[in-house]
């Protein structure tokens, strides 16, 4: 868990961790290896980001966006519905996502971490905008992620039981 | 790969339609400026049409990534194992399916009106149908050039108009060989290669754009 | 910084004494340059006097050309490497590259206007010459429209490596459409065997332009790595 206070770079330190941004001075490590072009590539692989930005297509319908992420992603339509009915937005399937309310595209930005299924987690306040129930199935889906021995890096705000913090 | 972004670009039908149409438009308003005279018109049009062309495309373009760059999307096309090079490639193949199609055959359909002969309509579709990837290519690197700048739309212009020349003259070299009947082959020629590196050149230097457009 | 002699500090270090160097031989050149072109140099026995403007006229496209090649290489380094001189180099060098190219092509207008008729023509080297100024101009806009300059350069490093592969394309092309539109009657710019008493003066005012430029280069360079140095100062303050 990163924690700090507004402004002191906990985004930024995510990216950063993501390989999206080039380190400044020292390289990026994964398992005591550094990440090169070969490896960072297998590393992005195996992770999962949600950022401030929620990766959606406004203009699209849901239906459109779970084909998008068909292809993109090799996900069986099954398991994405299943996610969907896990975080309660299954049934606006035929909406435009840009008239989903923001607490929704949260929600449908975050069941990323139900069906896709990668090991490292990396979480940009996750609880930003949900409701008390998103809450509480946020928290479910990240423990049961940590007991599968997932890893979840995440800067937030909000009480989560964690085992280590970094504080910027 | 191309029809996802295909898909993803119908998504946008709104802005493309609004590009055609912005095409047709000026292409009438500026012709009716010209007058009514068959010569002048004959050998306006094709750079009329190409400069149009040029202009459609360095606004579309831009502004579909911009789009595209604040949902965030950008970031998911960096964290795929592809290179972002092939991603900007599909663009540019959606991009010309979408965009340019539409727009030759709009060149097309209305030559007769501008007293175009059949040979030099067919060289006319022919050169866009080369220059177009080139020309999304352009856009889109001067896209992601400008997309944590202030004011972008102007910039862009300015930045990229100077690089389409190449294509610009080329083609209209082809188009004036055509008319004075001539062999227009090696212009053609060399508008495709010039077409290809450019766009070559114009998508290495894309990916990496793409690649510092995220960091802020 | 891998090399010493890429060290800003080493930069500042070693242009302290070249500075005055490089002006007094601004000055030794120019004043040669322009003494045998103006005055000891025979008039052109097409042109006349008018020929005279070629002294200043041909030097400068010349340094511009030189200027936009510098440009692209820093672009490189600073592309590649990060390298923090060769931003600032590059940055540097920009205004004084666009200034050679307007004085380009002010003076060729200028030249134009008695032996053509005209102050333009869409001959391909004038054309080419604005495209390189426009280039200038597009590299400088997109610097300044960012609002953190190491973001800024990189993106106009990328811009001006694109140019320089493009500007060969560009003049290429323009001169073929010249060449389709207008009979070559025109009197060309270079013609075949020059008199050395005209290349002299042309030489040595390519040398004055050249050392004008490294002089201003060295201290917008300097000037540029010291307001950084201070801006960090504050900063830590």
């Amino acid at each position: 868990m990163v924690k700090g206070v507004n402004g002191s770079g906990k985004s930024t330190f995510l990216r950063l961790l993501t390989g999206l941004i080039h380190p400044p001075v020292k390289g990026l490590f994964w398992e005591g290896e550094e990440l090169k072009r070969q490896n960072l590539l297998l590393y992005q692989q195996n992770l999962l980001y949600v950022g401030h930005k929620l990766c959606l297509h406004h203009d699209a319908l849901l239906n459109d966006q779970l084909c998008l992420w068909q292809g993109l992603y090799n996900i069986s339509k099954a398991s994405l519905e299943y996610a969907l009915q896990i975080w309660g937005v299954a049934a606006f399937k035929n909406k435009k996502i840009s008239h989903l309310s923001q607490g929704q595209q949260k929600r449908l930005s975050l069941s990323r971490c139900s069906w896709l299924n990668r090991s490292l987690w990396i979480l940009d306040e996750p609880h930003v905008g949900l409701d008390l129930e998103g809450k509480v199935t946020l928290d479910h889906i990240l423990n049961h992620h940590q007991q599968k021995n997932g890893l979840v890096i995440l800067a937030t705000h909000d009480p989560v039981s964690t085992s280590k913090e970094i504080i910027l | 790969m191309i029809r996802r972004e295909v898909r993803h670009l119908y998504l946008h039908k709104g802005t493309l339609f609004a590009t055609l149409t912005f095409f047709a438009l000026s292409l009438f308003c500026v012709s009716l400026a010209l007058g009514p005279e068959e010569k002048i018109l004959r050998l306006t049009t094709p750079a009329l049409c190409w400069i149009l062309a040029i202009l459609t495309t360095l606004f579309s373009t831009p502004l579909l990534l911009k789009d595209e760059a604040q949902q965030g999307l950008l970031d998911e096309i960096l964290l795929q194992p592809l290179l972002p090079a092939f991603t900007l490639l599909s663009k540019i193949g959606a991009e010309s399916l979408l965009l340019g199609f539409p727009l030759i055959i709009f060149g097309g359909l209305f030559s007769p009106f501008f007293a175009l002969s059949f040979s030099e309509t067919l060289t006319l579709a022919l050169t866009l149908l080369i220059g177009f990837p080139a020309l999304s290519a352009l856009g889109i690197l001067g896209g992601l050039l400008t997309l944590n700048t202030r004011g972008g739309g102007i910039l862009i212009a300015l930045l990229i108009l100077p690089l389409t020349l190449p294509l610009f003259l080329l083609s209209l070299i082809c188009m004036e060989k055509v008319r004075l009947d001539l062999d227009s082959l090696p212009p053609f020629c060399l508008l495709m290669g010039v077409a290809l590196l450019l766009t070559i050149i114009s998508v290495s230097a894309g990916s990496w754009a793409l690649r510092f457009a995220v960091e802020e | 910084m891998k090399y010493r002699w890429a060290r800003p500090n080493f930069f500042l270090k070693i242009t302290t004494p070249l500075l005055p160097v490089s002006f007094i031989l601004t000055l030794l050149f120019l004043t040669g340059g322009l003494y045998l072109g103006l005055i000891a140099s025979p008039p052109d026995y097409l042109q006349g006097d008018g020929m005279r403007i070629m002294y200043v006229h041909v030097p400068a496209s010349w340094i511009a050309s030189l200027i936009y090649a510098f440009l692209a290489l820093m672009s490189f380094f600073a592309f590649v490497w990060r390298h923090l001189l060769a931003e600032v180099l590059a940055i540097s060098s920009v205004p004084i590259g666009a200034l050679f190219t307007g004085l380009s092509l002010v003076t060729g207008a200028l030249w134009g206007k008695p032996m053509w008729g005209t102050y333009w023509v869409w001959d391909a080297r004038l054309t080419s010459v604005l495209v390189l100024l426009f280039l200038y101009g597009g590299y400088w806009a997109l610097y300044k429209s960012y609002s953190r300059p190491e973001q800024g350069i990189r993106a106009a490093s990328l811009l001006a490596l694109v140019g320089v592969i493009n500007l060969p394309i560009i003049k290429g092309s323009v001169e073929w459409w010249n060449t389709l539109h207008q009979p070559a009657s025109l009197i060309k710019l270079s013609s075949p065997s020059i008199d050395p008493s005209m290349l002299t003066p042309l030489l040595l005012m390519a040398g004055a332009y050249f050392f004008y430029f490294i002089t201003l280069l060295m201290i917008r360079t300097r000037t540029e790595l010291n307001t950084r140095k201070l801006l960090i100062l504050e900063a830590k303050k």
